[in-house]
């Protein structure tokens, strides 16, 4: 899979603009691993473009799970619907955070949850660590 | 180039069907042996034997995956993204995953006990 290089200084935009946080699961990179990746949020192969209108900070397993899918099967409907965009859709418009879980509040918020598993047991259990350390960003 | 083997009866059966695919099948099988990795994941030696030196908070804070084990995630994630993992690398990718939350348990609370101690 060939992959367009992303300079330094856009994925240094990119890791301020998050607070160091993945956009998707919220974890800080200091508590993880690997280090954190630069998501295509719309993969290359369905046209996105490396700007930062479409690059989201991606943690490595956020990243791995989403891979190059843009939607997916939203469990409640079995409709193919679209994975929220960190650049397009407001977060607090799709997710609430129920003590360390996220309650879904629209179809592609349900659907990202469940492809990026972003409620497995093993997160909810790190993700109140996370909140403990303030270091969460918590986007608007 | 012809080559003689001695192989056991079932397998002859299975052979005997596939006959004149035989050349393919085995070059099929050869690329499979080799896209595994040579040896397990590696992560969990390489972490305990981190954790065998006692760090300190900053310490834990500051671990990253060494160079090889770092392309060996990468390796697994992108074949993970391609759905093309062996039930082998699932394994493997599996433990990797358990070894990220164990790492991330570790970080987080290194991280809140440094706050602590900044607090005392």
């Amino acid at each position: 899979m060939s992959k367009t290089y992303v300079p330094a200084s856009l994925r240094r935009n990119v890791v301020e603009r998050a607070g160091s946080c993945c956009e998707y699961c919220l974890r800080p990179e200091l508590f993880s691993l690997s280090v954190h990746e630069v998501d295509h949020v719309i993969a290359e192969k369905h046209g996105g473009t490396t700007t930062e209108d479409n690059l989201a900070l991606a943690c490595k397993l956020c990243n791995t799970f989403k891979g190059s899918d843009i939607a997916s099967i939203d469990p409640e409907t079995d409709e193919i619907t679209a994975l929220y965009h960190p650049r397009r859709d407001r977060w607090s418009e799709h997710f609430q955070l129920e003590n360390a879980a996220f309650i879904p509040l629209s179809d592609r918020a349900r659907t990202t949850i469940r492809l990026l598993q972003l409620n497995r047991s093993r997160i909810l259990k790190e993700r109140s660590l996370w909140l403990d350390s303030g270091l969460i960003k918590i986007p608007i | 180039m012809q080559i003689t083997l001695d192989i056991p009866e079932a397998l002859l059966t299975r052979l005997n069907a596939i006959d004149q695919s035989l050349p393919q099948v085995l070059e099929l099988a050869l690329d499979e042996l080799t896209a595994r990795p040579q040896s397990g994941f590696t992560g969990f030696a390489e972490v305990l034997e981190f954790l065998a030196n006692l760090p300190t908070p900053e310490e834990i804070l500051a671990l990253r995956p060494s160079e090889t084990l770092q392309a060996q995630i990468d390796q697994l994630s992108e074949k993970h993204k391609a759905n093309a993992l062996t039930l082998q690398e699932q394994q493997l990718w599996q433990q990797y995953e358990y070894l990220e939350h164990l790492v991330s348990l570790a970080k987080a609370k290194a991280y809140l006990k440094l706050q602590s101690n900044l607090h005392e």
